[in-house]
């Protein structure tokens, strides 16, 4: 899987604590390819506009709740999320970002981003979809 | 009062009762943030489990009415639709 990255303004908020990787309510939600991720600037959930992912039965609204993990190897620091094995039937469920973002079961402008991956643009129609979660976002000490 | 008319052995018992005071703050802070932590990991496993099955039943109803249902249940997993 391609490597997340960081918004500026999520490791912020690790760093100072807004955003605690090891317990937050951290949800993954899918995004179309009109997004343009700008790593230095969206800082919440408001930023991705109206270009989540639809289409189909099996994707949620919002994005699917992880459970993470963090662990130290050498000198990166890990966070991990549980993988994703989800059915979809119908579609195309199309996509082609996965955002992290923090869920405060709110206003989107309340949620706090925190990192991104690009998948490429996704296509699923009657199949599962499976996103594999380790290792995401990391820190290395030198 | 100025810190001047003390002596340095007065400021520093001064210094260490705040110390004390801080570490003891943070102490119970970092016990309830541990608490905390505790708690939404516990609720966020509920919550992914709870959304994981939502889904799958979601998933199922949708291929009750297609011909092909019964197939794809199987190709996904989801096991057999009368079940």
């Amino acid at each position: 899987m391609a490597v997340p990255k960081w918004y500026a303004n999520g490791l912020l908020n690790v760093a100072n604590g807004a955003v605690d990787l090891d317990a937050a309510t951290i949800k993954l939600i899918l995004i179309t390819s009109t997004y343009t991720p700008n790593q230095a600037v969206h800082d919440f959930r408001d930023d991705l506009g109206a270009n989540e992912a639809s289409g189909g039965t099996g994707y949620p609204a919002g994005g699917f709740t992880l459970t993470n993990s963090l662990s130290v190897s050498s000198l990166t620091l890990n966070w991990d999320g549980a993988d994703i094995s989800q059915a979809i039937t119908g579609g195309p469920l199309a996509f082609r970002y996965g955002v992290f973002y923090k869920a405060r079961g709110g206003a989107a402008s309340a949620d706090e981003l925190i990192g991104y991956v690009d998948f490429g643009a996704q296509s699923i129609t009657d199949a599962t979809l499976n996103i594999t979660l380790t290792n995401q976002l990391t820190i290395t000490a030198s | 009062m100025t810190n001047n008319k003390k002596t340095a052995k007065q400021l520093k018992a001064e210094f260490e009762k705040a110390e004390k005071t801080a570490q003891e703050a943070q102490a119970k802070a970092d016990a309830a943030r541990d608490e905390h932590r505790d708690r939404v990991q516990e609720a966020n496993q509920k919550a992914a489990d709870a959304q994981k099955a939502w889904l799958d039943a979601e998933v199922r109803e949708s291929l009750k009415d297609r011909p092909d249902g019964e197939a794809l249940a199987a190709t996904l997993n989801l096991g057999s639709l009368s079940d």
